[in-house]
């Protein structure tokens, strides 16, 4: 009996589970904490800032990430990874890219791609949710204000177009990604050309004047930003679709020179661009602004620590984040024996001291105060070491000094001038004394205010200048080619220097020019398309390496990866 | 004819619970049956010797019977134990019962939600109890049953690391991405810590291989289920005490240069030192010592165990130690008039441990061995020369790395027996636990002072939470042959998991550790952001029934649905069901096999069932927007915020098609008994991160559902008593398991493109790329290289290029490459011998692997002449071997199977010698004193170290990425146990 009127009360508890279950606990939403989803993302004017700003940072990081510097550089004739005593191998793809002779198997032809894609998928994204904004106010913002932050995205994704059309030519045109899984078919390269010019030309109008923005114009894309981008694009147009576009280039140039765009103005020391305070610098038309504690890192790992040895920045007096790691180095000049070589591209440090009265040329070396002097690192490199003692910069194979030399080969711990056996002088076959290095950017001592806190200067007047210069040349006016290329280099030679050009122009020759886009950008990741540009990426021969086959690596291969995951891709041509 | 009827009363006694028959006249006799260990048996048998009268214990183990007057003996027999005669005496009996575990058809076996005896079972369980575990001083409980359970591959490759945790796989590798280790089903409780269990209070594992078994489990049940019922309280007061001590000594090294070697080969600067690096970094032995104290006791109706444990342990690192104690009391109380019992467990651990620096041994092999860690003033040397430099003694000195974790684990239940055929039973389950980690450098650490010249801390707290409610109802019915037995069940599990960090630089004192992060003055003086914390959490929600049913205890069907959601599936697929079937027959219980002699049981079983797996992060279906870098605009520094992820909606869990068909049987009287299994297992719908176009996705990849990969293969389990003598028994186990694995496929109608992708980057120096290629229609595990061809007069590698000429591997490119061989065992067996002489017993366990390929990394790193100057060098560089040929730094970097080698092992796995005695002392029952010694010695072709260091589990078997390592060790060990 006792147990009936236990089934009862059970029979009404079972009852009233049943129903909590029915309603409360079927329930699988997910509860987030410490993310926000798209739908309520957006809230504060603050919220539309920082979602403008994704792409900007991301694309901060494609200056080298992903190897965009390295596939830049390594095929060109100036920066080299050679096999440093089985540091830098790396399955031989960086020899491969010295040798021009990559495969689509190699890592970097995917990386360069997904990291510019990324980007451009980002600027969409944003571009997206900016347009979805239809009541700016709710955001206490102008409709100006959004229209220039939409005209700013439009740039910023020219940009990465442009370089994705440099790299690898045949391309997928992406102008919607949310709700987007697939990608499309490759234009061609008119209608890429057309497309970037024209979001350039839709942009500039509403772009602000870098007078506009003052102090704040540092990492924002203004007027003078999308027209020199326009002058990239002109400037290449030959490359690009086989018609040059030199006058449209000159053209632009012209104006930006003569402030159309907004106010610009050369420097008057060859390193201010590259100073800690060149934010506020008139030669920085395009930059990422830069900061010690939150954003060096975009820049310092492949660009500026990958090109010094090792203990390096204890010769900077820099210490803050331990020593570097050379995953680049300057070409050398001669072989192993001290003898120039006879081929007449490359050579870098050779090529500076055809001028022998360039301050660049000279031992980079913090002078206290936020100043340095010189740009490249040999020899020697003494510093104090902890216990107070002088010391001197050491590789990781062997407690020897390191002698840096512009000669590429097995020194190792023999004493400068001295004789070594091993001739072997390859790409192959380098050790931790090969090759100069070099600071463009400054490293200051640990203890000075403005150590690595230069913006990242990624379009510079002198660009424009030598552009021009460059269309002037082509046109035959070598006069004005050569005043124009006097106007950036009378900062690197004292007054009156015999290193400045003949205003006659007389001295201009095709490997001139060559050689001086070289100098004044040396290191700034455009070398490759130099190089292609002035025809000799595939004809020329430089140090450990000869003229290719035929011209199909002016561009690269599709990645494997990417071409997997995107079988409507097109592989580009020579790579099937 | 009477006989028989008693039988059948007797039958449906057990079955109904019917009351005890009453018997006229006579003397009454009271008594408990408990087992070995105390704990009361229910509805044993209890009869009159030659006699019909009968009856049963009660829930609680106890009887009451009426026997005649001339009675002497009663006969007690139940399931799974011996039958045992004990005289009435006074008329109080107390019996123990000894278990019959070599028979098939006494085994108790937790299925999940319910036990069945072994003959009932139609899937594939494997069943461990507590005397089958090896005796092994390890980390984790697991490593007790290393090998013995037929398709569980258990490997550590840090074994003797005392925070190692080993890693656990059945039937081979199941998905892309999520969790491969399967479900931890403690006391019920499913996603238990096992963690935090004492070795000492496991009283059986029961491991449930086939999907019909583990589908009950629903989206967890794909990677089998591991069900571990701790002990039960018994009725009876007892104690027992368990310590033993470990010493490990390194074993099976790898050998490098000594000082007069390095200098004649020229291998290096002579630095004045002489030091031997890999003893240099050891503690040789490294001692462990673990003491566990249970005592248990109640009366019938409410009975407690409670255990209390203390481990400290080293490790053969300079660094490396964990110190625990922890505890665990389960309470079961029954009530007066049996309506309803309640249950409650708690288990708290608290651990601090040092962490081991695996880099310490990488150091140890490539040092020069002319260096010192000392310089002149005995103060640590700065090393900055060698494969990577560091000082690896001061490393393991100066620099703290500590965890400080706290375990939890609660458990209570109400089971309500609303009839007698009918119960119900609520379970509530808490599991918990919080790991605070703590590093410091100090500002006194030579590559400190030769670097950023700052010490630096930092702190982290990552919990982990596990709140479970179950409620299942059960319900039994007879109906002539035909028995049923039916399971419903819900269940709901909250996760959460949380944590912070904080980090910071330059702190006034070396004293202040991490104790005082704030005062610091990097992180203010740099505007560098220090901090940070997370949390996340997901949801599970099933409801599931199972019907048993058999037909005269011949033929067995069982059937069982769960349907189960998860929180962290896409909003398109948030539901699914998992069924399963599974059905045996008892072929010796057919007629026609009753004059078999020879063949005492047998039982054909197959199953089918359908699991998943969803053990992967949270939020990764939704279309979330996380915070990245900085960017200054206006002058103001933001962080920037957009899309953290590609969305997707169809997320789903990872489905696993299951079929197995099994025999089990018990030969010539019971001496051989064992069980056959094949199985084809199919995942589909792979978790992990699968490469779409980009553009316009913007991330590269999606956390999807793409892929099948197959596995299949063969298990058998085998027990036989070769010698049962008086005094001398010897009884051998066998568990063998091979295992088929393909790749099927690597795509599915949305996600379309790559057939493979590329695996295991090997590490710097050269960073020659990947080593492995995953690929459809391959095994997992296949070495994708340049296939070599020799070496030339230079010393040069050669390889095979893809038109089959031979150039030096330094030429060859990544088009060049092949499949040249396989890092997963074909073949895995384990063989344990027991000798028993009166008091003494003696096992020996057998283990090994075989069919496949290691990588030798340590030889393609440091095993040649082209290894980099300055650096120490492994012996085989200039004994002769074929390594020593490769003399050439032009071809050091290019990976080829020239450095494959066959990985195949047997193992002396352990040794042990016992000596047990009993006492009818009321001081002390039994004492047991015990010496045993693992991983004595291993029998392989392989060079470079114990095989066993390389991880043959998970996607990417066979190869080690890194030169950091943890050496093996022979494990020697005393322990007492004693029972009072």
């Amino acid at each position: 009996m006792i147990r009936n009127n236990y089934l009862k009360n059970i029979t009404t508890i079972a009852v009233i589970c049943t129903l909590l279950l029915s309603a409360g606990c079927t329930k699988l939403d997910e509860t987030l904490y410490d993310r926000i989803t798209s739908e309520n993302f957006l809230q504060t004017k603050d919220d539309v800032t920082r979602d403008f700003l994704r792409a900007f940072e991301h694309c901060y990081w494609s200056i080298q990430g992903n190897n965009l510097f390295t596939v830049q550089e390594d095929p060109g004739d100036q920066i080299m990874t050679p096999n440093r005593q089985g540091d830098w191998f790396d399955g031989g793809q960086y020899q491969r890219l010295h040798y021009h002779t990559w495969t689509p198997n190699d890592g970097y032809t995917n990386d360069a791609w997904n990291a510019l894609y990324q980007g451009v998928n980002l600027a969409t994204n944003s571009l997206e949710d900016l347009e979805g904004i239809t009541d700016p106010e709710k955001f206490s913002m102008t409709q100006a204000e959004l229209d220039d932050m939409i005209a700013e995205l439009h740039t910023l994704r020219a940009w990465l177009y442009i370089r994705l059309f440099d790299l690898y030519r045949n391309i997928e045109i992406i102008t919607k990604v949310k709700g987007e899984s697939q990608g499309v078919d490759q234009s061609t390269p008119e209608e890429t050309f057309a497309f970037i010019e024209k979001e350039l030309k839709d942009a500039i109008p509403k772009l602000p004047t870098n007078d506009d923005l003052g102090a704040n114009a540092i990492g924002r894309w203004t007027k003078g930003g999308a027209a020199a981008l326009l002058v990239r694009l002109y400037l290449n147009a030959k490359v690009y679709t086989g018609v040059d576009h030199f006058n449209d280039c000159a053209a632009i140039c012209q104006d930006i020179i003569d402030g159309k765009y907004g106010t610009y103005k050369l420097e008057s020391r060859w390193d201010a661009p590259f100073d800690y305070n060149n934010s506020q610098s008139k030669e920085v038309v395009f930059g990422f602004p830069g900061s010690f504690g939150l954003t060096h890192w975009q820049y310092t790992i492949d660009m500026q620590f990958g090109l010094l040895s090792y203990q390096i920045p204890r010769y900077f007096g820099f210490t803050d984040f331990g020593d570097a790691n050379p995953k680049f180095g300057l070409q050398p000049g001669r072989d192993v024996d001290s003898v120039e070589y006879t081929f007449s591209l490359g050579k870098p440090f050779l090529k500076f001291q055809k001028y022998p009265d360039d301050y660049r040329l000279k031992l980079y070396k913090n002078l206290g105060n936020s100043k340095r002097e010189g740009m490249f690192l040999f020899g020697y490199l003494p510093y104090i070491n902890s216990s107070g003692k002088q010391d001197t910069v050491r590789g990781n194979k062997g407690s020897y000094p390191l002698f840096f030399r512009d000669q590429v080969g097995m020194f190792l711990n023999a004493k400068p001038g001295t004789k070594i056996a091993d001739k072997e002088s390859d790409m192959n076959h380098a050790d931790h004394n090969s090759g100069y290095f070099m600071a463009k950017y400054p490293y200051y001592p640990s203890d000075d205010p403005n150590k690595i806190s230069s913006a990242y200067a990624e379009i510079r007047l002198a660009e424009i200048y030598y552009s021009l210069a460059e269309c002037k040349y082509r046109a035959g006016d070598k006069a004005s080619a050569a005043v124009l290329l006097n106007a950036v280099r009378v900062r690197n030679y004292p007054a009156g220097s015999p290193s400045l050009y003949k205003t006659d122009g007389s001295q201009l020759t095709d490997q001139e020019m060559i050689d001086e886009w070289g100098r004044e950008f040396l290191a700034e990741g455009r070398r490759r398309t130099d190089l292609i540009r002035w025809g000799v990426f595939n004809t020329g021969t430089w140090w450990d390496k000869q003229p290719d086959g035929d011209t199909h690596t002016e561009i690269f291969p599709i990645g494997q990866n990417v071409l997997n995951s995107s079988p409507q891709l097109k592989q580009n041509p020579g790579y099937n | 004819m009477k006989l028989k009827k008693l039988h059948y009363v007797l039958f449906l006694q057990t079955l109904f619970f019917i009351p005890a028959i009453v018997f006229s006249q006579g003397t009454q006799v009271t008594g408990t049956v408990t087992d070995s260990s105390g704990a009361p048996i229910a509805k044993a048998s209890v009869l009159v010797k030659n006699t019909t009268s009968g009856t049963q214990t009660s829930a609680n183990g106890t009887f009451s019977i009426n026997v005649p007057q001339n009675a002497t003996t009663l006969v007690i027999s139940s399931v799974g134990y011996q039958t045992q005669e004990v005289p009435i005496g006074n008329g109080n009996v107390t019996v123990s019962l000894e278990s019959n575990i070599s028979s098939l058809t006494n085994i108790v076996v937790s299925i999940g939600y319910g036990t069945l005896n072994k003959k009932e079972v139609s899937s594939a369980i494997t069943h461990l109890s507590a005397k089958d575990l090896t005796k092994v001083a390890s980390n984790s409980p697991l490593m007790s049953i290393q090998g013995k359970v037929a398709g569980l591959s258990v490997t550590n490759t840090a074994a003797a690391d005392p925070n190692s945790t080993p890693s656990i796989q059945l039937r081979g590798v199941s998905s892309r991405d999520a969790g491969l280790g399967p479900l931890y089903v403690i006391n019920g409780i499913p996603g238990g810590n096992l963690d935090n269990i004492n070795q000492n209070d496991i009283e059986s594992i029961d491991v449930l291989k086939g999907g019909a078994a583990s589908a009950i489990y629903g989206t967890r049940g794909s990677n089998g289920v591991i069900v571990i019922t701790t002990k039960k309280g018994t009725s009876k007061a007892q104690t027992f005490y368990e310590g033993y001590t470990s010493f490990d000594y390194p074993t099976n090294q790898l050998k490098v240069l000594s000082k007069e070697e390095f200098m004649k080969n020229k291998r290096g600067i002579d630095y004045g030192g002489n030091t031997n690096w890999m003893t240099a970094v050891s503690r040789s032995p490294a001692i462990s010592q673990k003491h566990t104290l249970q005592f248990s006791g109640g009366s019938s109706n409410t009975n407690y165990l409670a255990s209390l444990d203390y481990r400290n342990a080293k490790g053969i690192d300079l660094r490396s130690s964990k110190e625990e104690y922890g505890g665990r009391v389960s309470l079961n109380h029954n009530s007066s008039d049996n309506l309803y019992t309640i249950t409650l467990n708690v288990a708290p651990r608290y651990s601090k441990t040092n962490l081991a620096d695996y880099s310490g041994y990488n150091y140890a092999l490539t040092l020069n061995p002319t260096l010192s860690p000392y310089d002149t003033a005995g103060k640590y040397a700065y090393i900055t020369t060698g494969f990577f430099a560091n000082n690896p003694i001061e490393a393991a000195k100066t620099v703290l790395s500590k965890q400080e974790i706290k375990e939890l684990d609660m458990s209570g239940s109400f089971k309500l027996n609303i009839l007698k055929n009918l119960n119900s039973t609520v379970t509530l389950g808490e599991v918990h636990n919080e790991y605070r980690g703590l590093f410091f450098i100090p500002s006194t650490n030579t590559t400190v002072i030769n670097g950023t010249g700052r010490n630096r801390g930092s702190q982290s707290l990552d919990e982990n939470d596990q709140k479970s409610f179950e409620w299942t109802g059960n319900y039994s019915l007879n109906v002539q042959r035909h028995s049923f037995k039916l399971l419903a069940g819900y269940s709901y599990q909250l996760f959460t998991s949380s944590g912070f960090n904080a980090s910071n630089e330059d702190f006034p004192s070396d004293v202040l550790t991490f104790n005082n992060l704030g005062t610091g003055i990097w992180n203010t003086q740099e505007g560098i952001n220090g901090v940070g914390s997370y949390k996340n959490s997901s949801k599970l929600i099933a409801f599931f029934g199972r019907l048993n049913y058999d037909f005269d205890q011949k033929y067995y069907l069982s059937a069982s649905l769960r349907r189960e959601g998860s929180s962290k599936f896409g909003i398109n697929n948030k539901w699914g069901y998992f069924p399963a079937a599974s059905v045996a027959w008892r072929i010796d219980q057919e007629n026609f096999l009753h004059n078999i002699t020879w063949l005492s049981g047998l039982k054909l079983r197959a199953d089918y069932g359908e699991t998943g797996n969803q053990d992967f992060g949270n939020y990764l279906s939704l279309d979330t927007y996380s915070g990245y870098g900085y960017y200054l605009f206006n002058g103001e520094t933001y962080q920037v915020w957009g899309p953290s992820q590609n969305t997707n909606y169809n997320l789903r869990w990872e489905k696993a098609i299951n079929f197995n068909v099994g025999l089990d049987f018990e030969l010539l009287k019971n001496k051989i008994t064992g069980s056959l299994n094949y199985y084809i297992r199919t995942n589909k719908d792979l978790l992990g991160y699968y490469s779409v176009p980009n553009p316009p996705n913007i991330q590269g990849t999606t956390y999807a559902n793409v892929g099948t990969m197959k596995n299949s293969g063969l298990e058998i389990q085998l027990t036989a008593d070769v010698l049962r003598g008086k005094n001398f028994t010897y009884d051998v186990s066998f568990a063998g398991a091979t295992n088929n694995n393909k790749f099927v496929s690597f795509s599915n109608d949305l996600f379309k493109g790559q057939t493979y992708i590329d695996v295991v980057g090997m590490p710097a120096p050269g960073s020659p790329g990947n080593i492995q290629r995953l690929q459809e229609q391959k095994r997992i595990g296949s070495f994708y290289t340049l296939r070599s061809a020799g070496y030339d007069a230079f010393g040069r590698l050669l390889v095979y290029n893809k038109g089959g000429k031979i150039i030096p591997a330094n030429s060859a490119t990544n088009d060049d490459k092949q499949f040249t061989g396989n890092g997963l065992p074909k073949f895995t067996a384990s063989l344990g011998n027991t000798f028993r002489y009166k008091n003494w017993d003696l096992s020996i366990f057998l283990r090994g692997a075989f069919g496949y390929d290691i990588f030798n990394t340590y030889a393609f790193y440091l095993g040649t002449p082209a290894a980099q100057a300055d650096a120490n060098v492994l012996e085989s560089a200039y004994d002769g071997s074929k390594y020593s040929k490769l003399t050439n730094a032009a071809t050091y970097s290019s990976l080829s199977d020239y450095f494959l080698e066959p990985g195949d092992f047997v193992k002396i796995d352990n040794v042990l010698l016992g000596y047990t005695k009993h006492f009818s002392s009321k001081y002390i029952n039994s004492l047991r004193i015990y010496a045993s010694a693992r991983n004595l010695y291993t029998f392989t072709k392989y060079t470079g170290g114990d095989p066993d260091l390389t991880q043959v589990n998970g996607l990417y078997p066979g190869v080690n990425n890194s030169l950091s390592y943890y050496p093996s060790t022979i494990q020697l060990l005393a322990g007492i146990q004693l029972n009072f």
